[in-house]
């Protein structure tokens, strides 16, 4: 331990009949593989494993077919034959040390039961969440030994798998206990609905078999949630929380503390700062004596520290932070506190499982791809020949590509226009509520310095003329991408013809500082983070600002890294006026034309500027104009041109420098027809 | 008017030194290395004064290993017209470095030395003095802000009472200090270009410079870790805790 600050992290922890043997807990979290790809899920949970976790979960795991959420792929145990993907993932858990839990769920009136075709039921009859033309029914008695028993095969069946902690999960308003719990969903007239103790009948129960079952070798957790944040509606902390936990302390080996929904506990960094509902989860320790984990996105380890110090927690919950980086203990242990990724808060995580795709990190590119890629986040394959490379753009494929080809031992160049490094990154981490984003940029800019065979050029705009001559063996271009000011997205594929060119403006131009007069409107046809972003920095100036979007949403694309609500929320607050399902077709003198989504019908409002933010244009020209002349290349020695992350098709800021790192680890292999990562296919079933 | 500016490859700034295992030194194994940030100073100065018309030809100097030839191109490609290199695969002690520049000096006849006030590595801040002796020239030193005034040089400088203004007789030695300028990025292309400029190999036997270290280290270790501070009740507890360390009687 080279730093003794942070000693009181690595202790061990009794939870039940197991020890952990340090507080670094990666709690419960979704990440699109689960049972449709159960390596991937194991693969990446053994990272964890590696990277020094004391205790790793999988995500929620799917117990009966009466629930089922797909196509979201969840983990499953429905019956013996889902054990062997279990067991693969406990045992690679366990391969560090660690202990392996599975949170066991069964998700209620929240299951649409799109696949099985079963009659989701919950507390009493409800409508599902989703828009889904879907209804539950209320369960009986039978209903309720029903759900006991299969909870009970399930505990058995992980058992069996191998796992160490066994989940009874009660939190995020998915699942059938806390459904019970909560006054929202519960109307319940029997001994299952009125009163606290009533309404916490099926979770005591539930816990009750759980450790009848597998208790005496296994903990058995409770993930709960103390509040709800609807206010009096619901379960608080300090009032139905505190008592659930108090009077089931003695049943639960751990509390394991959760807020809200999910998109409450996952809160983005743009909605709120690391250790955000530390004034909820205080109360919990106040209830029981049983050790005790949260989350807060925590990536400081000072912040760890002090949250077991003051009594707020026992062990360090994380989700996110152990996304971004699954060596987070390792590096606290061996006082490598400067090579930690730290997490962004972006939720592209979360929107991975929402869009039920293999988990990824925009500040880890590895994330999802331990098994299907064979990729490890802290060991880079060593070089494979002398060849010199030259990178032209530091932005957050540059970065990424330059940060990878110097860890794999080869002679870098890495060439920026601009007078400072990370380029987008640095220019939108100064937009309202990015500025955590900023990581991205700050990691590989610590890496960066201690790559002595990486040298970085800033103020050196590169020509053709200037690469040909540079005496670099391979080319790669990261040039990045400008937001377009024709209009041309989703809705319009060809350039608008009336717009008056003087009173257009792009994110670019916001970002550089240009002037703007309002009344100003921007028109959204990106549908992600940055129309949204726009509106209210522009709004923070005191300009009149609209926000026309085609979508019947704000930054609709959002919805799936939890903060469409609240973006639509905070813009409303602010005074944003919002005008939806409307498409801009001309600006001209002061007058916008809006057209109906659904009808075309046409509407005119006067504006002084619009900024539009429709889509990106590549900044390819350089990477044409080089691959344009084969002879001189061949002349200059040059193997290869490559255009990479924005510059190769404009997208997330984790799909570049997902492209920076792919180039950096396989550009030596030759192009093939072969499906590029290791994939599982399914058994054949029988056939009369 | 020639203006010469030495400058030295040292351990780059972002680096976080360790210390070799035997103590014998800073370990520099696949340790990134540059231009010390006071030398970039001094090269941006020298530029700003040629673009201003005061001089004709900046010559850079460096003594070190084959590698400071990078060292020696980044200022090329900031700026300066030629360069010499003093090969020395061993350290050199400051002075021996100001021995040879003045040699160099001799033979150059430079109107002005520009220097780092001092190495970030070993922050020695003798050189420019010693070259100043050894050349009988006069100094101004920790350089804030330098104007040429006919056959004279104004130099402010930065001491620890507030600014101090000296003018000195061409040809004089100034050393600079942070807040002169900011320099110039070296672009790669202006690198590339800079291949071209010429660039003397020689070394210390040629200007007759025995360099041979006059000091032994005896010992190199790393500052003690910051220890976790104690956090106490009351006065009179501090008080305890004081007579306990000795502080108080």
């Amino acid at each position: 331990m080279t730093n003794s600050r942070y000693e009181i992290l690595f202790e061990p922890v009794r939870i039940g009949p197991v020890t952990a043997k340090n507080r670094f807990y990666q709690v419960p979290h979704c990440n699109g593989m689960g049972h449709r790809a159960p390596s991937g899920m194991a693969g990446m949970r053994r990272m964890k494993g590696e990277g020094g976790w004391g205790v790793i979960c999988t995500e929620v795991c799917e117990i009966h077919p009466s629930a089922d959420i797909s196509p979201h792929s969840e983990a499953r145990l429905w019956d013996d034959r889902d054990i062997p993907a279990l067991a693969r993932a406990a045992d690679g858990i366990h391969e560090f040390g660690a202990l392996a839990g599975v949170e066991l769920g069964h998700h209620g009136f929240r299951a649409q039961n799109r696949t099985t075709r079963e009659v989701p039921m919950g507390p009493s009859a409800h409508a599902v969440a989703s828009y889904d033309p879907v209804q539950s029914r209320a369960m009986d008695k039978q209903d309720i030994r029903n759900l006991r028993r299969w909870h009970r095969a399930a505990a058995l069946r992980a058992k069996q798998a191998g796992f160490d902690l066994i989940y009874v999960y009660a939190a995020h308003g998915l699942v059938t206990p806390m459904q019970f719990l909560s006054r929202k969903y519960n109307q319940r007239t029997d001994e299952y609905g009125g009163s606290l103790e009533n309404r916490a009948r099926l979770l005591r129960e539930l816990i009750e078999d759980t450790k009848e079952a597998v208790g005496d070798t296994c903990a058995v957790p409770v993930r709960i949630c103390i509040d709800e944040l609807i206010g009096a509606g619901g379960v608080c902390a300090s009032e139905e929380g505190r008592d659930v936990i108090e009077m089931l302390s003695d049943h639960a080996d751990l509390w394991d503390v959760t807020v809200g929904d999910w998109s409450d506990d996952s809160l983005p960094s743009r909605f709120g700062p690391e250790a955000a509902y530390e004034d909820y989860v205080a109360h919990v320790k106040k209830a029981t004596g049983k050790p005790v984990v949260g989350v807060g996105r925590f990536t400081s380890p000072d912040t760890m520290v002090s949250q077991v110090r003051r009594g707020v927690l026992d062990l360090v919950g994380a989700a996110r932070p152990s996304i971004a980086d699954p060596f987070l203990p390792n590096k606290i242990r061996d006082d490598q506190l400067d090579d930690i990724r730290e997490c962004i808060g972006c939720n592209i995580c979360a929107a991975s499982d929402n869009t039920y795709t293999p988990i990824r990190c925009t500040q880890n590119p590895t994330m999802g791809e331990e098994w299907r890629r064979g990729w490890h986040p802290e060991i880079m394959p060593p070089k494979e020949s002398e060849d010199r490379i030259l990178i032209v753009g530091a932005g957050p494929a540059g970065l990424e590509c330059a940060v990878t080809l110097g860890k794999r031992g080869y002679q870098v160049a890495l060439a920026d226009a601009r007078e400072e490094l990370g380029g987008r990154v640095a220019r939108e981490s100064r937009l309202p509520g990015l500025s955590e984003w900023g990581r991205v940029r700050e990691y590989r800019m610590s890496q960066l310095h201690q790559l002595p065979d990486v040298s970085v050029f800033l103020a050196s705009m590169m020509t053709a003329e200037d690469i040909l001559e540079a005496e670099f063996d391979r080319i790669v271009l990261a040039t990045g991408s400008k937001w377009r000011r024709d209009g041309v997205g989703r809705w319009h594929r060809n350039p608008v013809s009336q717009l008056q060119a003087d009173r257009i403006f792009t994110p670019d131009d916001v970002m550089d500082g240009t002037a703007i007069e309002g009344p100003v409107f921007v028109f959204d046809d990106d549908h992600y983070y940055m129309g949204g972003v726009i509106a209210e920095k522009l709004r923070d100036q005191g300009l009149d600002v609209t926000l026309v979007t085609p979508a019947p949403l704000v930054s609709a694309w959002t919805v799936n890294t939890l903060e469409q609500t609240r973006i639509q929320a905070r813009l409303l607050r602010k005074g944003v006026k919002i005008a939806p399902s409307r498409a801009l077709t001309g600006f001209a003198d002061g007058v916008a034309t809006l057209a109906c989504a659904f009808t075309g019908e046409e509407i005119k409002a006067d504006f002084t500027a619009a900024v539009l933010v429709t889509s990106r244009a590549a900044d390819d020209q350089l990477y044409r104009e080089l691959v344009a002349d084969e002879a001189r290349l061949a002349q200059a020695n040059i193997k290869s041109v490559t255009a990479i992350g924005d510059s190769l098709a404009p997208g997330t800021i984790a799909q570049a420098v997902f492209g920076g790192h792919r180039y950096g680890r396989e550009f030596e292999k030759p192009m093939t027809d072969d499906v590029p990562f290791n994939r599982e296919i399914s058994e054949l079933g029988p056939w009369p | 008017m020639k203006i010469l500016v030495p400058v030295k490859r040292v351990i780059d700034y972002n680096v976080k030194p360790r210390v070799k295992m035997d103590g014998t030194g800073v370990d520099l194994t696949n340790v990134k290395m540059s231009m010390n940030p006071f030398d970039e100073i001094a090269v941006e100065e020298a530029i700003r004064l040629k673009e201003k018309g005061a001089a004709s030809e900046i010559v850079l100097v460096s003594v070190g290993p084959q590698k400071a030839q990078d060292t020696l191109r980044t200022g090329l490609a900031m700026g300066a017209d030629r360069a010499i290199l003093v090969l020395s695969d061993q350290e050199v002690e400051p002075l021996a470095v100001a021995k040879l520049l003045k040699a160099v000096v001799d033979e150059e006849q430079p109107g002005i030395v520009l220097l780092g006030k001092q190495a970030i590595d070993d922050d020695c801040n003798q050189t420019g003095q010693m070259l100043a002796a050894l050349t009988g020239r006069p100094q101004g030193t920790f350089a804030s802000k330098v104007e040429i005034k006919g056959d004279s040089i104004e130099v402010t400088r930065e001491v620890d009472g507030g600014l101090e203004t000296v003018s000195l007789t061409l040809p004089a030695i100034v050393t600079t200090d942070l807040r002169l300028n900011e320099p110039r990025y070296a672009s790669l292309p202006n690198i590339m270009k800079a291949k071209t400029k010429p660039l003397a190999a020689k070394t210390p036997a040629d200007y007759r410079v025995d360099i041979a270290p006059r000091l032994t280290t005896l010992k190199v270790e790393e500052p003690a870790k910051r220890q976790a501070g104690v956090k106490l009740g009351s006065v009179d507890e501090l008080v305890a805790k004081f007579k306990d360390l000795g502080v108080v009687a």
